[in-house]
């Protein structure tokens, strides 16, 4: 087993198995409004394979830290087109109730799903960082929780809750640097 | 370079129109609605169904009053389980009595007052298998039980609720939280409120939980609703008669007889009403104020002991345990609070306070210096709500089950027995 692991740590290296930091700001645009938005990734680049770990901040509507996990996959021998995918949690960060939130005693946000695919393009403007641009469609949502509490004269009250889901379909471009 | 950046010139013009398709908000609230259809029944029709029927699973528990070997455990708006308690580790769930609408109980020898919605119900309990109606009034008091928007019907009682629960979907900001449906459903997706036990004052007289709303003494029934104080002379068992009624506060919650005072509850404070010389007409003699909230309340004679706690309709946000001392039980004064969880029933034997703190359960503490209670032993038995201490058994109910405890041993409390509620 050890010696199998070696050999595949091995052959990865013979391969150049590189780490990489993707650090970018992006406008997110939707139906009607446009946030903006940052997000960090870190992973390794094998071959024209990427795949990482991300984790953001998205003002989209509601307040969420989307965290995912990224893959790309780099097109032609230069390796500067790029297809990619995003995909993980969308975690509320959210203080304040929506608008939506009638007649409410209490409320709380409950994470979702967070999606990404797009294209990119990629290129040094001296060696290293480089510079990276993608255009996306990405997709997060959100659910919610309302409480109130029913008059009653024997407590415990009842509560009556009403749930909300959000789904959030937006275009997203990014602009980073790739260290 | 410009190699470079011509491809990403036109990746920045052609890919965000191919995007841009795809760009929508979409939010839906949905909301569970349980539908109550109400069956109505003529009042001859309701008293004549007035009887014991064969046992049923506790679903919904509500007040209890024990009185000798017998515990009487009300189901909330559907009737009275009578639980035979002989043996406290077994006991044996002998009968159910329907009175629809019923939240409220009290005992007194063999006759068992009970309300259905605004009347009063008195039942002949001398063979608890064998329940039988003695008498009913009409319309005696504030029903504690909404008709929830069904259609009053002149000469016809609401017998029961026909249950529908229905999943409404729609889009952000349609509509409002609760509505009235269908030709008086009421439409909730609550679940029914629980409620719980009280006190007493001679062996004849059942022992009922800090949250009950009906209290005897001697020959008189009490009765509170939401802010009345109602008098029946229980002389005559087989026919109560309405005597008087006061008008207390507003929000009044339950009622604790002690000696020859009343300890009545409100969201806004206590009240003590003296009962000397005057016992159809109580005169009220001393108050104490608190923030508004839910609170039972129990007294020893010389301190009562009120729970406060939030996350309810009565708005408050304490969530504690009030020690107001008594001054010749006419006024009253605060002398220590204990932060608790989510107090709501509690119990006092001697220098044990049993108090139901919510999730966190039932804490037993040593009462035996009010200014430093030490809590001996607390039992996580689940979203506990009313307690009777009594002859070293702890009567718990909760939302799950019916616990009784041996605290002979108050450090260790000993399950004696559990009977579950059926969930539905």
């Amino acid at each position: 087993m050890l010696l199998v692991l070696m050999t595949a740590v091995s052959q990865a290296q013979s391969r150049k198995l590189e780490f990489h930091s993707l650090n970018s700001v992006a406008i997110t645009a939707g139906e009607g409004r446009a946030t903006a938005a940052y997000e960090t990734v870190n992973g390794f680049e094998f071959s024209t394979w990427f795949a990482g770990l991300g984790v953001g901040l998205d003002n989209y509507h509601f307040k969420s830290i989307p965290v995912f996990m990224d893959t790309r996959k780099y097109l032609g021998s230069k390796k500067l087109v790029f297809l990619f995918g995003n995909i993980g949690a969308d975690c509320p960060a959210q203080k304040q109730a929506a608008k939506e939130f009638t007649y409410h005693d209490y409320y709380y946000f409950k994470p979702g799903f967070y999606a990404d695919a797009g294209i990119g393009y990629r290129f040094p403007v001296i060696k290293k960082p480089l510079l990276v641009f993608s255009v996306s469609n990405s997709y997060k949502s959100m659910h919610a929780r309302t409480g109130v509490y029913t008059e009653c004269l024997i407590a415990p009250c009842p509560v009556t809750f009403k749930d909300y889901h959000y789904n959030f379909y937006r275009l997203m471009v990014r602009a980073g640097l790739m260290f | 370079m410009k190699k470079k950046i011509i491809p990403f010139v036109l990746l920045l013009i052609s890919i965000p129109l191919t995007f841009t398709c795809c760009v929508k908000d979409t939010c839906e609230d949905s909301y569970t609605y349980t539908l109550y259809k109400p069956v109505y029944e003529t009042v001859s029709q309701l008293k004549a169904n007035i009887k014991s029927g064969s046992p049923e699973e506790i679903e919904n528990p509500g007040k209890i009053v024990i009185l000798g070997h017998y515990i009487f455990l009300n189901e909330i708006e559907k009737g009275i389980h009578i639980i035979d308690n002989t043996n406290p580790a077994s006991p044996q769930n002998i009968s159910f009595v329907k009175i629809p609408g019923n939240i409220d109980l009290a005992v007194k020898g063999n006759t068992l007052y009970a309300d259905s919605y605004a009347d009063l119900v008195t039942l002949d309990v001398s063979d608890p298998a064998h329940v039988s109606l003695k008498d009913y009034k009409e319309n005696v008091m504030q029903s504690p039980v909404a008709f929830r928007g069904a259609a009053y019907i002149s000469q016809y009682k609401i017998a029961g609720w026909e249950k529908k629960d229905t999943l409404l979907v729609e889009s952000c900001g349609g509509g409002g939280v609760i509505a009235l449906q269908n030709e008086g459903f009421y439409v909730s997706n609550a679940a029914n409120s629980a409620s719980v036990p009280a006190a007493n004052n001679s062996k004849e007289v059942g022992t009922a939980g800090s949250m009950a709303r009906f209290a005897i003494v001697n020959n008189y029934l009490y009765t509170v609703d939401n802010s009345d104080l109602h008098v029946f002379d229980i002389s005559n068992s087989d026919d109560p008669a309405f005597l008087n009624t006061t008008t207390v506060d507003f929000h009044v919650e339950t009622i604790y007889p002690f000696g020859n005072k009343l300890f009545i509850g409100s969201n806004d404070g206590m009240f003590i009403y003296s009962l000397n010389g005057s016992p159809e007409n109580p005169v009220k003699t001393g108050e104490f104020t608190h923030a508004r909230s839910c609170d039972p309340v129990i007294s020893d004679g010389e301190f009562a002991y009120i729970t406060l706690h939030s996350g309810s309709s009565c708005l408050g946000y304490n969530n504690e345990l009030d020690i107001v001392r008594l001054n010749m039980l006419v006024d009253a004064s605060l002398v220590q609070i204990y932060n608790l969880t989510s107090p709501r029933g509690l119990s006092k034997d001697g220098n044990l306070l049993f108090v139901c703190d919510g999730s966190d359960g039932l804490k037993v503490f040593d009462a035996s210096n009010v200014l430093s209670m030490k809590l001996l032993q607390q039992l996580p038995i689940g979203d506990a709500y009313d307690v009777i201490a009594s002859n070293n058994v702890a009567l718990v109910v909760t939302t799950d089950a019916l616990y009784q405890f041996d605290y002979s041993d108050p450090a260790n409390l000993h399950l004696l027995s559990k009977i579950s509620v059926l969930k539905n």
